[in-house]
């Protein structure tokens, strides 16, 4: 504990996936790398860069070839996603040393609760840097404060290897001067509209009138006032803790355009049988979908409706689906990504009222199918058998980046 | 004089207790198998300098000479790293 306060570490492991790929292949150590998406696939941008391509001016988000212009010298890399799980697995062992109180937020940063560990958070924070540098051979920064939205601050201040301390002391002078897009859940469109009121820096956030920012920004702008201030108190979770699942989606932007109803189909479809194993596994039902489908000169649209009868069907939610594009999307040209997301979910195992308007009877024969082609997934691999209609090429990269879990919301 | 590394894989036969720790026996180089006399430290230690992927460093003791061999859980392999002067 520092001062009686809490003690809440946030480590940043630094230049994540382009430090995994040095320790991969260590001829790229102290070299401008950057691990970037396959400009085949259409992901050609940069995902992760190495300390010295960004002093070269390469950033994240930048498409290969300006990254290359940024740096002529730079190595391009391609992601390997399961080495960056199973170092993201190995750093959080380390984490679980010190606590069982260690809340990730993506794969590369972890918030840790060490407020009831006899030692000295500091002394936790050093030993956690030495022990990730020295069995893993990677680096993390370290923020250490009396709450998550400091201690994070504090991780991103000095990089990379290093450690910086907020206390109630010092985060005044710390904290204050930054701008405010640097604390989190504070975004593009907030800070537009916080410089609109001539709101600038964490510290012009604390001081506006809370009254004002409620009245503004409601709920989130008493918050904003909080965290500004330093009266963030949101908990770490749980080791192993998962947050309570509300929907369930799958996307992907596809290999090329596709050009005709029937492409678009068997892309839903194909989308529509990851969505329809996870409901399974998690044992929830859909009630209705959400489809955004993005259009190859980069405008998305997003629409929503009920489904007819709740459902885990792929067919039933790829279905649907389709019919909310044939119906809704109005845009003419050729769509580049599509992602479907089953929301409003119930519990399967809440009795349901049936349909009286629909064949029951056939509908309980395509569950049996959909049940038994689950198991044989289950028992011998998720490509042991496939629809027909999915056969062939239909413009989805096979990457593995589905294995990824991008950050969502801090638990509280 | 510039160095470089090479990661050499090993074959080692090793005692893997219930408990979950692995502790190396032999090493066998071609036809020749050598024993163990003792392992000296074990610790999780990342070389830098060849592949790997959160090995367990051994410094052990065969035939009176010390050597680092690794052993890498994630793959279930066994290496030594040869230094290389040209």
């Amino acid at each position: 504990m520092i001062n009686g306060d809490r003690a809440i570490l946030h480590s940043d492991a630094n230049c994540f996936y382009a430090s995994v790929e040095t320790v991969l292949n260590p001829d790229l150590i102290g070299k401008a790398v950057a691990v970037c998406g396959s400009p085949e696939q259409r992901h050609g941008i940069v995902l992760a860069k190495s300390e010295k391509a960004k002093k070269y001016g390469v950033k994240t988000g930048m498409a290969n070839w300006q990254a290359k212009q940024c740096c002529p010298e730079l190595i391009i890399v391609p992601p390997q996603y399961e080495y960056y799980l199973k170092f993201s697995k190995y750093i959080q062992k380390i984490y679980s040393r010190y606590t069982n109180l260690i809340e990730p937020f993506g794969m590369d940063e972890c918030w840790l609760d060490v407020s009831a560990s006899p030692r000295d958070a500091i002394e936790i924070a050093q030993t956690i840097r030495e022990e990730v540098r020295e069995e893993l051979g990677l680096t993390v920064s370290i923020g250490v404060s009396f709450n998550k939205i400091f201690a994070k601050l504090g991780s991103d201040m000095k990089k990379p290897d290093a450690i910086t301390v907020i206390t109630k002391d010092n985060f005044k002078e710390k904290i204050w001067p930054l701008a405010a897009d640097e604390m989190i859940y504070i975004g593009h469109s907030t800070i537009r509209n916080l410089n609109k009121f001539g709101i600038k820096t964490i510290g012009d956030l604390a001081h506006t009138d809370r009254e004002f920012l409620q009245k503004e920004f409601g709920v989130n702008g008493l918050k904003m006032w909080q965290n500004a201030n330093g009266l963030d108190a949101s908990r770490v979770c749980c080791e192993g803790y998962s947050a309570p699942i509300k929907s369930i989606g799958h996307g992907t932007t596809c290999a090329c355009d596709l050009e005709n109803d029937s492409e678009i189909w068997k892309v839903m479809y194909e989308l529509s049988q990851d969505i329809g194993h996870r409901l399974k596994v998690y044992q929830y039902d859909a009630t209705a979908i959400q489809l955004t489908i993005r259009a190859n000169d980069l405008v998305f649209s997003q629409f929503q409706c009920k489904l007819e009868t709740r459902t885990q069907l792929p067919y039933e939610i790829a279905k649907k689906a389709f019919s909310l594009y044939k119906d809704k999307y109005v845009t003419s040209g050729k769509v580049r990504a599509i992602s479907i997301r089953a929301i409003n979910l119930v519990e399967s195992k809440i009795e349901r009222q049936i349909d009286l308007f629909i064949d029951n009877e056939e509908r309980d024969k395509k569950i049996k199918i959909h049940d038994t082609v689950e198991n044989i997934r289950d028992k011998y691999g998720d490509k042991s058998v496939t629809y027909a209609s999915l056969v062939g090429d239909i413009k989805i990269p096979n990457d593995r980046r589905e294995l990824v879990r991008m950050p969502g919301q801090m638990y509280i | 004089m510039p160095v470089s590394y090479r990661k050499i894989p090993l074959i080692v036969n090793a005692i893997f207790t219930k408990e979950g720790s692995v502790f190396p026996t032999e090493l066998i180089i071609g036809d020749e198998s050598y024993l163990i006399d003792r392992i000296i430290d074990s610790r999780p230690h990342c070389p830098r300098v060849v592949r790997s992927v959160a090995p367990i460093e051994y410094t052990i003791m065969v035939e009176g000479y010390e050597k680092k061999i690794y052993y890498e859980m994630d793959s279930n392999t066994w290496f030594s790293v040869k230094e290389i002067y040209s």
